[in-house]
């Protein structure tokens, strides 16, 4: 009879993904990636868990190069004897070539879920384990049956890749209520699918939470990412959350009206990243948006992303305004000033955003930069 | 801006030349080879021929123009300009990049610096040669297009002015712009483009996608049969585990029953051997004791045996008998009966023999009772042993018979449960067999499911990427689209504003050019124009008139774009007239000169007119009051 047992809650680690978008980066990420992998099983073992699970999407495709395959499962093997469970997603399906349906491939210590839901009892480590895994790319039943488990002295932990709906709402993967969770009787369903952490919440006398997802691939899932470590117990479970991420997605809007010239914009720039992504923002992938009016010809986000080059990776986008000569627009005898008279004139027919954008687009125009 | 003073140096057939013109009308008479162009091509070449702008003229002019005597080419003109009194001076050289120019500012003696590409007249000016030309010179030929049907700067200024009102703000150009970003989206055709190919893509996408999710809702329930099968397949293989098992058991259970067939054979055996060995041992005891019993029996009879009678007191009694009898009789009768006393030596021998036969016989019949006896404790001993080997054997036996029924025990149960494990196996017979075929199908439908394109995670995000793209460029498409709309909306207000200017102010001047004979002018779009003759009720063509008053109306329309075009400079620039009144008749060329004085001195606008007709010479000096006159002929060169 067992306390409680200590878990390493993981998920969609989507090793295998291409970081396209990040350019002459993408190679650099890619092994970050897998470097973020080797620290969660490393973690592990500093956290003398007695079980890691991983709740799907540790691969991002049904199949993956190989040398990444070999590369977790010799990972796994090294944990041995500590026990490794995962569990099949929407994006690494347990179709026909799925490594995880490979024969003589695991190591024994890894139980893998690749279909409809069962149960498997650990005794030496006190935990009874009842998974489900995708099949396919969608999973529109729940994966989560109902079931009776026995009152024992083992833990009942859950490993699902899943997506928590409301009553008589679905989904395309593995929906999953409340109340379902809370007749499972389990005492921690460990969940994956959805990349925004979500703290712990409960459920009866089930203790449920998405971990989130361990490294940010596209702008959305921003901030730190990590691992839970729980103690489950039959009374209860403690949940603290560990950063695991190599670096960090950011995305900030930066105002530019007034300030002259890309070099005053870059400084002010890197006074606000400091403040807000913090003083290793260097290390960051970040994403500014420039708002406001800027003097034709003056703003170049090429010449602002050179001054920043020290930034790991860097995006700049230019949705700044023209500058508005005020007295030019009163004096209203000008193509330009009747052109914006006129163009807010349809504000009524025409959404505000379109008005805006037209304006910009013009304005650009007048100025001979817009292409 | 006016200009003060000509000087040429060396130009062409110029030497030494200075003019200084007036403020109002000046008129500059020549004959055809007396200098007219050359000063105008000087004042062209002086204002414009920094940079090779106007090729043909910066080539040919420096050609053209330069002195045969090898002098060099060279110059100045003085000019007001903003209340500024400016020297522009200029050393020709071979190519305009050897030009030598010094400008300075006459009030403050400052240089004004150019820059590298600047020419002095787009300076002051604020156009380029071709506007310069278009607007301040006004040549012969009417009409108003272009000498290579190209926009040039007047038109460009013109369009922008009437239409932005901001000469640097070419209407024109920002719509091509436009109209270009526009194209970039979707082309001119519709068939190509960023929104176009955007939307492509999308659309290929969807069908991925489409195509995708049906394969999935199709293979749906083979989904969940493959589930059910995957089920199962852990049910029946747990169960073979356990089938495995129970064969195991089974064959270990044969080997038993074998085993304990062997240890019944054995107990079996040695039962019989004992039996055999029991029987052969009572046997012998039986012989041995028969045998004994016998001897025994023998014994006893032989110590019974020879048993007499003892008949010593008999024989005793029978001596005293006979004694007495011999005696009695002797006494008796005769004393022979002591003969009979004879008989008690032979009795008394015989009884010796007799006793001694007799001890003989005791003894041996002691010896044999003895022996009996021992024969006796031998039997009983014997009977012993065979009692006890009798009671040992009983517990052998019965041990052995014990052991022979457990072992058969121990094998009928081996056997019943191998029998009943054989039973139960015989249902599970085949179990490997359907766990295979099982395992066939489950591949066989995950071969099936394995979906043909890629996998849909991927085409998911693609496509969610793709119509946020898609949807960027739409707004934009839009956006470029509804800013031309507007743009030629606000575009044809402004131009609707100066339309009538210009109207108005052409049929001004054309007015004031013939005398009040045509009342109207209509300047279209294209800067074509028509007149309206007083009386008329329609508008005639260009065409249609005489070329005499076809040049007063071009005239007209230069005159007023001139003074549109120079009103935002808001500063007057000089008017230089290459002979405009060739064509025209006495009449008109008295109107217009009276035209052009009153022209210049209220608008307080100078006025160059080069001519090489001496008539309109003297018709000037006749009709007008505030000119200047120059005569290069007479002025020596």
């Amino acid at each position: 009879m067992t306390d409680s047992v200590r878990i390493l809650h993981c998920a969609d680690l989507h090793l295998g993904a291409a970081h396209i978008s990040l350019g002459a980066r993408s190679r650099t990420r890619r092994t970050e990636f897998r470097n973020t992998f080797h620290r969660i099983t490393e973690l592990a073992k500093k956290e003398e868990v007695n079980l890691l699970l991983v709740a799907g999407d540790l691969f991002d495709l049904p199949v993956v190069p190989e040398d990444i395959c070999v590369e977790v499962r010799d990972a796994f093997a090294a944990l041995s004897p500590l026990r490794v469970a995962l569990c099949s997603g929407n994006h690494d399906p347990a179709v026909s070539d799925s490594v995880y349906l490979r024969e003589d491939f695991w190591p024994d210590n890894v139980t893998i879920f690749s279909s409809g839901m069962r149960v498997e009892e650990f005794p030496e480590i006190g935990i009874r384990l009842v998974g489900a895994g995708f099949t396919g790319a969608y999973s529109p039943h729940t994966q989560l049956r109902r079931m009776v488990l026995p009152e024992d002295g083992l833990i009942n932990i859950g490993l699902m890749h899943g997506t928590i709906v409301s009553e008589g709402q679905g989904s395309d993967h593995n929906p999953i209520t409340i109340r379902q969770i809370e007749n499972s009787g389990l005492d921690y369903l460990a969940l994956g699918h959805i990349h925004t952490r979500k703290a712990p919440a409960r459920a009866g006398k089930t203790t449920y939470a998405y971990s989130g997802c361990t490294e940010g691939r596209k702008f959305g899932e921003n901030g730190q990412k990590g691992v839970y470590i729980a103690d489950v117990s039959h009374n209860g479970c403690d949940v603290r959350f560990v950063p695991v991420c190599e670096r960090r997605l950011e995305y900030e809007e930066f105002d530019i009206t007034g300030l002259n010239g890309n070099g005053e914009i870059a400084e002010e720039l890197r006074e606000l990243l400091t403040k807000t992504v913090g003083p290793d923002y260097r290390e960051q992938i970040i994403r500014v948006t420039l708002t406001g009016e800027a003097e034709s010809g003056v703003l170049s986000t090429e010449a602002v992303e050179v001054l920043l080059s020290d930034i790991w990776f860097l995006d700049l986008i230019d949705d700044t305004t023209p500058v508005i000569d005020r007295n030019e627009l009163e004096m209203g005898n000008t193509l330009k000033a009747l052109f914006i008279k006129k163009l807010e004139e349809r504000a009524g027919e025409v959404p505000e955003k379109r008005i805006e954008l037209a304006k910009k687009l013009c304005l650009k125009a007048f100025a001979g930069k817009l292409l | 801006m006016r200009i003060l003073k000509i000087e040429i140096n060396n130009f062409g057939k110029l030497n030494n030349f200075v003019l200084e013109p007036g403020s109002g009308l000046n008129l500059i008479y020549g004959r055809n080879e007396d200098g007219k162009s050359t000063i105008m091509a000087f004042i062209r070449m002086m204002f414009y021929g920094n940079v090779g702008s106007a090729k043909e003229l910066g080539a040919n002019a420096r050609k053209k123009y330069r002195p045969w005597n090898g002098s060099s080419m060279g110059g100045a003109i003085e000019f007001l300009h903003g209340g500024k009194r400016y020297r522009l001076q200029k050393r020709f050289g071979q190519t305009a990049g050897r030009d030598e120019v010094h400008l300075f500012n006459m009030d403050t003696g400052e240089p004004v610096a150019l820059r590298s590409d600047e020419e002095a007249g787009m300076h002051f000016f604020g156009m380029t040669l071709d506007g310069f030309e278009r607007s301040m010179f006004i040549g012969r030929s009417g009409g108003f297009e272009s000498r290579d049907g190209k926009a040039d700067g007047i038109t460009e200024r013109l369009v922008n002015l009437t239409t932005s009102n901001d000469e640097n703000v070419s209407m024109k150009q920002t719509l091509e712009d436009l109209n270009k970003a526009l194209e970039q989206l979707v082309s001119k055709r519709g068939n190509a483009g960023l929104l176009v190919e955007t939307r492509e893509r999308a659309t290929e996408l969807d069908r991925e996608l489409r195509e995708a999710k049906a394969e999935e809702s199709a293979k749906r329930a083979t989904r969940d049969e493959l589930e059910t099968l995957l089920t199962l397949q852990a049910t029946e293989k747990e169960r073979l585990e356990k089938v495995r098992e129970r064969r195991k058991e089974a064959d270990r259970l044969a080997k038993e029953t074998e085993e304990k067939r062997e240890k019944l054979n054995l107990a079996e055996r040695r039962n019989a051997l004992f039996e055999a060995e029991k029987q052969k041992r009572e046997e012998v005891s039986a012989v041995k004791i028969q045998q004994t019993e016998e001897k025994m029996n023998q014994a006893r009879e032989a110590s019974e045996s020879g048993k007499e009678l003892n008949l010593i007191p008999v024989f005793a009694g029978f001596c005293v008998l006979t004694a007495c009898a011999a005696i009695a009789l002797a006494v008796v009768f005769k004393p022979v009966f002591l003969l009979l006393l004879l008989a008690i030596p032979v009795f008394l021998l015989g009884e010796m023999s007799a006793v001694s036969r007799r001890r003989r016989m005791r003894i041996y019949r002691e010896a044999a009772l003895a022996r009996a006896g021992k024969l006796e404790e031998e039997l009983e001993d014997l009977l012993e042993a065979v009692g006890r080997q009798g009671e040992e054997d009983e517990k052998n036996k019965k041990r052995l018979e014990a052991e022979e029924k457990d072992a058969a025990d121990q094998l009928k149960r081996t056997e019943t449960r191998r029998s009943e494990l054989i039973k139960q196996l015989s249902s599970d017979d085949g179990l490997e067999d359907s766990i295979i075929e099982r395992e066939q199908k489950i591949s066989e439908i995950r071969a099936f499911l394995r979906p043909e394109g890629r996998a849909l995670s991927e085409i998911i995000d693609e496509r969610s990427e793709v119509l946020e793209q898609l949807a960027g460029y739409e707004e934009r498409y839009e956006a470029l689209k509804l800013a031309i709309e507007v743009m030629e909306e606000a575009g044809e207000e402004l131009r609707k504003n100066f339309g009538p200017r210009l109207n108005t102010r052409t049929a001004e001047i054309f007015s004031g050019l013939t005398g009040g004979k045509y009342s109207n002018v209509n300047v279209s779009k294209n800067f074509g124009v028509r007149v309206l003759e007083e009386g008329d009720s329609f508008y005639h063509e260009g065409g249609y008139l005489s070329n005499g008053t076809n040049d007063q109306v071009y005239f007209a329309l230069r005159l007023a774009i001139a003074e549109i075009l120079t009103e935002a400079e808001k500063e007057m620039l000089p008017l230089l007239l290459d002979d405009i009144f060739e064509q025209y008749d006495d009449e008109r060329t008295a109107k217009g000169l009276r035209f052009l004085d009153a022209y210049s001195s209220e608008r307080g606008g100078q006025v160059i007119l080069f001519t090489c007709h001496r008539h309109v010479l003297e018709m000037a000096e006749k009709v007008t009051e505030h000119s200047g006159f120059f005569d290069l002929s007479s002025s020596g060169t």
